[in-house]
Formats: structure tokens, C-alpha cells, sequence
């Protein structure tokens, strides 16, 4: 069988060097794309190399990157543009072969078997070509890895943060992958690092030579899954997406919505404005989907430490309305903590699981109201009816009137999916 | 809005022509003080990013004249990356 030929390509600090295609006189600065300190967003979401440099991380808030970089040029994030870029590299991509797969908005792998010989034959003079037509058609680096599985590939790209690229061959990733860190490799997060390190296990090469009793005994079958990976042992394919519609082609499993508050939630009606926000969102989502749900999940962000929980409980039947959806959660977050000013919540998300189609059947419950149920269901539908015609908020719910920021947002609308799922 | 030191991203109008086959020709350039420049020749049209004034599009490479310059297709507005003389640069 002929060796697989498979690329995945990066881009490099993808939000910040979007932002400083578009206005070249952020070039060679220090530059951070941030969510808004008013919204208390203020974090770091993407930064360039410059700020890199300066010790900046994602995910810090702002006066903690300033405070390591002084001259740190924070911008809004542009999520039109960076969907843009994301399609318009992909097209490039598109041209090579017909397996692109995307994952989330700045990396894809590309599977290049097949028509590789319409390019030459030579997977780094491809990849070379590909690397600089991004450069001079979009303005903008990556990094690519080229090998013949997913892992290893996408092992190249992350190794070369410049826009080089980084061929892992079955001759050389003995001597490229194995000194390289564990965690640098796809589905070795800090948690499973920090048990490897508490084993002994640092490297890749470590990791690949693992014994079944450690890994079965602390991971249990993914700890196979692992040792595999750091053999170069990965059959995945890269996925066929449809172009036209590449970055919503997934099967989806869950349906969720989160929000940082404008302002810490301190009493019932609070929290209640912003659960109902975020179920209709949810609830709206599914229905739109035609999909309804049996588990439904809260997670509670806590404004005094940041400290965090979540909790989840499942139905007997399944459910799309947007009601039932918010008072379980609701239910969820009153039974594990007093809603007052001493344990006030910074974020809340609801998120909907366990999902089943809206066309199979439903086994009706014996003392239930089912034709009460189909009444709510088509209520539902009709407010969902009303709002794709005349926009999301133009039916409001009372309690989302309690506060004039919270009935401001229109969560639905400013949703954006990322994708993001190795394993499938 | 300013690009990098001695260069300018300013928009302005084009008027073009639509081919049948659905190619774009630019014909004229019409300049903010209301001269029109003629386009002579298309030497060619690639995608392209501008390195100057950032932004990328359709980039048509133009004669006007003796001068060869860049002009290109943001859509749906059209650019060119316009000279700063040196005692505008703040």
C-alpha cells in the first residue's frame, strides 16, 4: 500500500496576524487581540510574536500582559475577518486535493496520497508552494507538518512556530518526535502530562515505550491510543468536508452556551435572567437543529476565587423547550449553592447533550400531559418562527426584563461554533 | 487609513467592465480630486495581498500611461496603495 502523504498546516498566531494584515502598522509590534474589559471579556485571546516574546499569554487578562509588555497594542477581535481568511486558505487548500480538514478556524489537515504525482511528487516542494502562496495571496505565515499520519503531522507544524515546515518521516521521527516533550503531542493534555511525569514518562520516546500494565492501570484504553500515537501508529483519515460549508459539517453532540456576566450575579433574579438567556439560546439552537435533548448541564464560574463547578442530570424524556431546558438548570445551580451576595457567580453555561432526533418517536410518559407537551413544543416553535423573521428580540421573556445589560444581549447571535475534536 | 511609513490604503471608484464570460476589466480610475486616470493595459491578475497598506483582494497589475502600478479588488470596494509624499508622514 502506498504511503500515506498527509499535511496539516497552522496558521501562525492567526488572530494577531490577521489583525496586522489589515493595518500594517501593527507589524513587528507587540500586538494582543483581546475580548472587551467594559463586558469583562478582558482577556488575551490571541497575541503576536512579538508579544510572544514578551512573555504574554493567552487567556491572561490585559493588565497582566501590560504589566509584562508596556507597550502591548490591544485589539478587538474581528471574527468576520478571521472566518474569511480561514475559507480563503482553505480554497488555496482545496486545490491540492479534496480531503481538507478543518480544525477550528486556523489549522487543517490535507491528505495528499492521491494527487500528490499532479504536483510534482515531492510533499516538500508542495508544502513550500502552499506556504508561500498563503504568504503572498493572504498576507499570512504558516506552519506545516508533513508526515504519514495525523499525529505526527500535526506534531510538525506545532514544532517550527516561524512559518517553516517540519517533514516527520517513518526514517527520522525516532530522532524528530521521541525527545520531544509528551505534552506537545495532540491528546496529551496538562492533566495526562503531569501523570505521565509522575511516572517517570517525559518524552514522546518515553511514551512509546511504555508498558501495558502503566497504561492500561492510569488511562485505561486511550492510554493505548497514546502509545500508539507516539509510534506513529494512526490510521484516522482526514475527513471529506464540504467546501461550501466546511467548519458546520460535524456531527454535533452537545448544543451549549456560556456568558461572563457585565457584572457579578448576586440574587435569584440575576442568576435567573441569565439562565433563561442562555436555555433560549440553547433551546433555540436545538429546535433549529431539530434535535432535542436528554441531559442538560450547567457549569457555574464563581466571582470570588474563579473557582468553578459543573452538574448535570438527565430526563426520562427528551426535551426542547426552552422552559424545561431553563428550569433544570436552574434547578441545578439553586441546589448546590445559595444565590446571594457572599456566593456571587461571575459565568454561567448551559449546555444540552444526550441528543435525539425531533422526528423519532417519543415514548409518552403514562401520567404525563403529552398533548399539553406538543402544545409547549409548537409555542416554542412559533416564537422561533417570529424571531427568524423579525430578529431575536422581538419576543422577550419577563425575566430577562429584570436587568437592562443582560436584556441587551442577543447570546444567539453572537454565537460563534469552533469545532474542535479530535476523536469522533 | 495609513499603511506603513510612506504608504496609503485609499479606496476610489473604478469603472469596469463585465466581460460574458464573468472577467473583470478595469477601465478607468476616477481620483479623489475628480481626475480620471485611463488604464492602458492589464499586464496580469492574481490573488494578492498588499504588503504596503494591507488588505488583500484581486490584484490587477495596471498601465496608466508610462506607469505601472497595482490596483486591487477588495470586495466589493477596489484600492491602490497611494504614495505619501514625506512631509505628510506625521
Amino acid at each position: 500500500m502506498r504511503e500515506r502523504v498527509i499535511m496539516h498546516i497552522d496558521m501562525n498566531a492567526f488572530y494577531a496576524s490577521v489583525a496586522q494584515h489589515l493595518d500594517p502598522r501593527l507589524r513587528g509590534r507587540a500586538v494582543a487581540v483581546a475580548g472587551d474589559p467594559e463586558r469583562r471579556n478582558g482577556i488575551i485571546l490571541a497575541k503576536s510574536r512579538e508579544a510572544k516574546a514578551c512573555g504574554v499569554k493567552t487567556a491572561e487578562a490585559i493588565w497582566q500582559a501590560r504589566q509584562k509588555c508596556p507597550g502591548l497594542v490591544v485589539v478587538p477581535p474581528d471574527y468576520a475577518a478571521y472566518k474569511r481568511y480561514s475559507r480563503l486558505a482553505r480554497m488555496i487548500y482545496y486545490e491540492y486535493t479534496d480531503l481538507v480538514e478543518p480544525f477550528g478556524l486556523d489549522e487543517s489537515w490535507i491528505d495528499l496520497t492521491g494527487s500528490l504525482q499532479l504536483f510534482g511528487g515531492d510533499a516538500m516542494l508542495v508544502a513550500n508552494e502552499i506556504s508561500g502562496r498563503v504568504k503572498d495571496e493572504l498576507g499570512l505565515t504558516v506552519s506545516v507538518g508533513v508526515s504519514w499520519n495525523k499525529v505526527f503531522a500535526k506534531l510538525g507544524s506545532d514544532t517550527d512556530p516561524g512559518d517553516g515546515i517540519v517533514s516527520i518521516t517513518r526514517e527520522n521521527y525516532r530522532d524528530v518526535a521521541w525527545p520531544m516533550a509528551a505534552s506537545e503531542m495532540i491528546y496529551v493534555g496538562p492533566a495526562t502530562a503531569r501523570k505521565l511525569r509522575a511516572a517517570g514518562y517525559e518524552t514522546i520516546g518515553d511514551l512509546a515505550h511504555a508498558g501495558d500494565y502503566f497504561l492500561g492501570r492510569r488511562f485505561g484504553k486511550i492510554g493505548f491510543m497514546l502509545r500508539d500515537f507516539a509510534n506513529g501508529i494512526d490510521g484516522s483519515p482526514v475527513r471529506q468536508m464540504d467546501p461550501a460549508k466546511a467548519d458546520v459539517d460535524y456531527v454535533v453532540k452537545g448544543i451549549g452556551n456560556g456568558l461572563t456576566a457585565p457584572r457579578d450575579l448576586v440574587c435569584e433574579s440575576d442568576v435567573k435572567a441569565l439562565v433563561w438567556l442562555l436555555s433560549e439560546s440553547v433551546s433555540q439552537r436545538m429546535r433549529e437543529s431539530r434535535l432535542r435533548c436528554r441531559t442538560v448541564s450547567v457549569g457555574v464560574r464563581r466571582a470570588g476565587d474563579l473557582s468553578g463547578y459543573s452538574r448535570q442530570t438527565t430526563l426520562r424524556i427528551p426535551t426542547c423547550l426552552t422552559s424545561d431546558v431553563a428550569k433544570l438548570a436552574m434547578g441545578l445551580i439553586e441546589a448546590n449553592q445559595p444565590l446571594d451576595e457572599e456566593h456571587a457567580i461571575r459565568a454561567i453555561h448551559v449546555r444540552a447533550t444526550n441528543l435525539s432526533s425531533m422526528d423519532d418517536p417519543l415514548q409518552c410518559d403514562i401520567f404525563g400531559d403529552a398533548e399539553e407537551a406538543l402544545r409547549a413544543e409548537r409555542l416554542d416553535l412559533a416564537i422561533d418562527e417570529l424571531r427568524s423573521r423579525f430578529g431575536n428580540r422581538c419576543v422577550h421573556r419577563a425575566v430577562e426584563l429584570t436587568d437592562e445589560v443582560m436584556g441587551g444581549l442577543d447570546i444567539k447571535r453572537d454565537n460563534t461554533v469552533h469545532p474542535i475534536g479530535f476523536l469522533r | 487609513m495609513k499603511g506603513a511609513d510612506g504608504w496609503r490604503k485609499r479606496y476610489v471608484s473604478v469603472t469596469a467592465r463585465m466581460d460574458e464570460d464573468g472577467r473583470v476589466r478595469p477601465l478607468s480610475i476616477q481620483w479623489y480630486d475628480g481626475k480620471t486616470y485611463a488604464i492602458d493595459d492589464v499586464r496580469s491578475v492574481r490573488r494578492s495581498s498588499s504588503r504596503k497598506v494591507g488588505g488583500d483582494g484581486i490584484c490587477y497589475t495596471i498601465r496608466i500611461g508610462e506607469r505601472i502600478t497595482q490596483l486591487y479588488y477588495e470586495d466589493p470596494r477596489w484600492f491602490v496603495e497611494e504614495i505619501v509624499p514625506d512631509e505628510l508622514v506625521s
